[in-house]
């Protein structure tokens, strides 16, 4: 485990380069610092748990290294491709579920994605069968002939989901993807990150819910006050010792501080 | 009672500290603009209204064997309260059931019913605006033109305190009826479209009044008939004309008739507000649990079966069409998209038709013969050019609204956009196409049809066919261009998503460059008729020129548009 702000992690990597690559990535706004030099390597084929509390910079990081902010410094890779300066190769490679799933409400479930297909240029052929498999596993084959604007939360974070697989990313960068999913759909996401890190993809998931961290990421990324903290398997993070993740992710960022507040409250 | 007043009055305030946060917020000259904009209108509007106050009166006067004294002033507040009245039905549905403090308000431990009055309460501000700047000014002139006394004027003041209630009171409950039987985003739509055909026929009839009030005016036509149909009206019980007659008796010196009539209308909007804004709190809950479940409608198998099959050109398309294709879908299915193109969809037959009207004497004098052969000679007529232009700049307006939103429009799901593997160039390309398709389509329907009626030569059928598109494509890049540097993602009424700074930049170097092409593409025409020897040469060279005067222009819109897309999305 490393402990120090700003520490590369270093997951194993397979063949070639990187899936993920960020170096000193930076974000300020005038004179606040929303990420100050983040630095990652994330091997092929693995998933990663990005933890971090409220305001920390897990959604900033995603951002820039999706291309969807430009850093204030810094620059991010994805196999091997520069987000900014081979833009179109390096986004062809992943799909982005963002943590509100903002989708074109007046698209229905289908034109949506086939409307993702086309972007990322999936031939019909393959386009077709793989949108109605992605619907029938979501459950929204019935619901994909309807406007999208009168789907629940949870029918919409599924169908952002659908539409950021129909071009089997090899990486996929999923913020807080069970906020608002009933148990049902969460469990499918945890089902699905199985099978996905059979395929060989490489899965960087933000989330507040450490179980998930816990049962399914091969690596953690600890991120306090727009600098990782920690990086490491569970068992490196833990140094050998038995405390939860809960614990240690409380002591690196600062929680246990609100142990203090809640004794004083009660 | 107490708990409940002291609640309203803690939430009203904070209404108006977050509404002057707002307003702090922005920079000094938004605010000193935003200052000069409300000045201005409310100049005018008082203006209009005062005058209009002012000929009631002369009417009122000249005309009183007819007791219209007695109806003007309250058909001055019925005005009034029609118009809160539509506007009270887009703020109760804004405020009861498209926010998202709702929840937090419903659940904090203050009375739910000063929550509910107070959103119903939300534009009274805005109402006493309207009242102040119509019927205070309005009413004064009246008061004004026939020499009304002191208690006229306080009777007045009374009256327009207590107009507002009545029809916030109603919209509100309407907003309730309404939210029970339709998702309430769609009612807003569909409120959006219908204000803006509204706006729409007041603009038509303000602008078409030449035609409608020649009947009025008729040397023939007897105004004496016309305003004892108006004097009809007064039967009608409404509260408001109840007030205007307690006015008049205030002006005329009958005073327990003033007080009683104007006592009996404050006792009847106030009964009606409170009975409506009770009403409508039994029936919000409703409406909110059903807000709550709106869910899908129910599709038959065969739909769903369709749908899968049916990729359409959608599923097939390049990218770049893909994004053209997904905006012609979203633009008809969002009323409130289409209601801004209805304004000059509404303006195209009125300046299409007058056009057609104009009479082609050289066209219409040529065998069909000639028209096919297309000889120089009869190929244009200044009637043909203006026909072309007219063709021209109405149909580059209402394509023009699609081309500079055209990254607007995107709002909360650009996210899409940025991080697909597609060029800015693509981008851009796609979102012309979405405006140029469909402006080629409609301006060559509407040439075809006037070449046919005018029997316009082939050759210059076709000349003005290409001079159209090429200036139509140069108005709408240059629109297109400026959608990406003043592109505004975070709207929610389609109003907000126009840059005022955007389109006039755009319009200016699209009308510039398409002004300077459209010269260069009439050269032969010109030198035709002033400088015959030198037809053979601009032949050659205008429309050579224009087409690169056009290239360029298109180019360089499109390319500085795809630089600041990056940006775009940043703050």
């Amino acid at each position: 485990m490393t402990e120090t702000a700003s520490v590369p992690t270093t997951t194993t990597p397979t063949a070639g380069p990187p899936a993920i690559l960020a170096r000193g990535l930076r974000k300020t706004y005038g004179e606040h610092i929303a990420v100050a030099g983040v630095d990652l390597t994330i091997g092929r084929g693995e998933i990663v748990a990005f933890l971090g509390p409220n305001g920390a910079g897990k959604t900033t990081t995603i951002k820039m290294i999706t291309g969807l902010l430009l850093p204030t410094a810094g620059t991010a890779e994805i196999l091997g491709h520069d987000i900014q300066h081979d833009s179109i190769a390096a986004k062809s490679l992943f799909g982005y579920v963002p943590d509100t799933p903002n989708l074109p409400g007046k698209l229905k479930g289908w034109e949506y994605l086939r409307f993702m297909a086309r972007l990322y240029r999936i031939p019909p052929t393959e386009a077709e069968p793989r949108a109605a498999e992605l619907l029938r596993l979501f459950d929204l084959t019935t619901a994909a002939s309807d406007l999208i604007e009168g789907y629940s939360h949870g029918m919409s974070q599924k169908m952002a989901l659908a539409g950021a697989l129909v071009h089997e990313p090899q990486v996929l960068f999923l913020d807080e993807p069970t906020v608002g999913l009933d148990p049902r759909s969460a469990r499918l996401i945890k089902d699905l990150l199985g099978q996905l890190r059979q395929r060989g993809v490489t899965v960087f998931l933000s989330t507040h819910i450490l179980e998930i961290a816990e049962r399914m990421a091969d690596q953690m990324v600890i991120i306090n006050k727009g600098a990782i903290v920690a990086t490491g398997t569970l068992a490196e993070l833990r140094h050998g010792g038995e405390s939860s993740l809960e614990d240690i992710f409380l002591s690196l960022t600062g929680g246990a501080e609100y142990a203090e507040i809640a004794q004083v409250l009660a | 009672m107490r708990q409940f007043f002291s609640d309203l009055w803690l939430l009203i305030g904070l209404r108006w500290t977050l509404t002057y946060n707002g307003f702090r917020s922005r920079k000094g000259w938004q605010q000193a603009l935003q200052l000069v904009g409300v000045v201005m209108i409310a100049g005018w509007v008082i203006f209009g209204a005062g005058a209009l106050g002012y000929g009631l009166g002369w009417l009122a006067n000249h005309y009183r064997d007819l007791g219209l004294e007695a109806l003007f002033p309250g058909l001055i507040l019925t005005a009034v309260a029609v118009v809160i009245l539509f506007s009270s039905f887009a703020v109760a549905l804004g405020a009861l059931f498209l926010t998202n403090d709702l929840e937090t308000l419903m659940t904090a431990p203050v009375s739910s019913r000063a929550v509910f009055t107070a959103k119903i309460l939300d534009g009274l501000t805005t109402y006493y605006g309207i009242v102040l700047i119509s019927a205070v000014p309005a009413l004064i002139t009246y008061g004004l033109g026939l020499h009304y006394g002191p208690l006229y004027y306080l009777l007045a003041l009374v009256t327009v305190l207590g107009t507002p209630l009545l029809p916030a009171g109603f919209g509100a409950l309407l907003t309730m009826l309404v939210a029970r039987f339709a998702p309430a985003r769609r009612v807003r739509e569909v409120l959006g479209f219908v204000g803006a055909m509204i706006g729409v026929g007041f603009s038509i009839l303000g602008q078409s009044s030449r035609l409608w009030m020649r009947g009025f005016f008729e040397p023939d036509s007897d105004p004496q008939q016309i305003l004892e149909g108006v004097q009809r009206l007064s039967v009608i019980p409404l509260p408001s004309l109840i007030a205007g007659r307690g006015l008049a008796d205030a002006g005329t010196g009958h005073w327990v008739a003033a007080f009683g009539n104007v006592a009996g209308f404050l006792l009847l909007t106030f009964g009606c507000f409170v009975g409506s804004v009770l009403l409508a709190e039994r029936l919000y809950a409703t409406g909110w649990a059903r807000m709550q479940s709106a869910g899908s409608a129910s599709r038959s198998k065969a739909q769903v079966a369709r749908d899968a099959a049916n990729a359409g050109l959608l599923g097939r398309a390049p990218a770049w069409l893909a994004i053209a294709l997904k905006d012609w879908r979203i633009i008809p299915r969002d009323l409130r998209n289409f209601a801004q193109l209805l304004t000059p969809l509404f303006i195209l037959p009125v300046v299409y038709f007058n056009l057609l009207a104009t009479r082609n004497a050289q066209g219409s004098n040529q065998s069909l013969d000639q028209i096919l052969r297309g000889d120089q000679a009869g190929s244009f007529s200044s009637t043909g050019i203006m026909i072309a232009m007219g063709i021209l700049l109405a149909t580059a307006l209402i394509f023009r609204r699609i081309a500079s939103n055209s990254i607007s429009m995107e709002g909360q799901t650009w996210w899409i956009l940025k991080i697909a593997p597609i060029s800015p160039g693509e981008l851009m390309r796609g979102k012309l196409a979405a405006a140029q398709v469909p402006f080629i389509i409609l301006s060559t329907i509407l040439l075809l049809i006037a070449a046919i009626w005018q029997r316009f030569s082939v050759l210059g059928t076709l000349y003005g066919w290409l001079g159209i598109q090429l200036l139509g494509m140069v108005i709408l890049a240059t629109a297109v261009g400026a959608s990406a540097p003043w592109a505004k993602l975070d709207w929610d009424d389609p109003k907000k998503m126009t840059s005022g700074w955007g389109s006039l930049i755009s319009m200016a170097a699209g009308l510039a460059s398409a002004g300077l092409a459209g010269l260069l593409l009439l050269l032969p025409v010109l030198a035709q008729n002033f400088l015959p020897n030198f037809t053979a040469a601009a032949w050659a060279l205008g429309p050579l020129l224009a087409v690169g005067v056009i290239g360029v222009t298109v180019w360089l819109s499109l390319s500085l548009g795809s630089q600041f897309l990056r940006r775009v999305g940043e703050s």
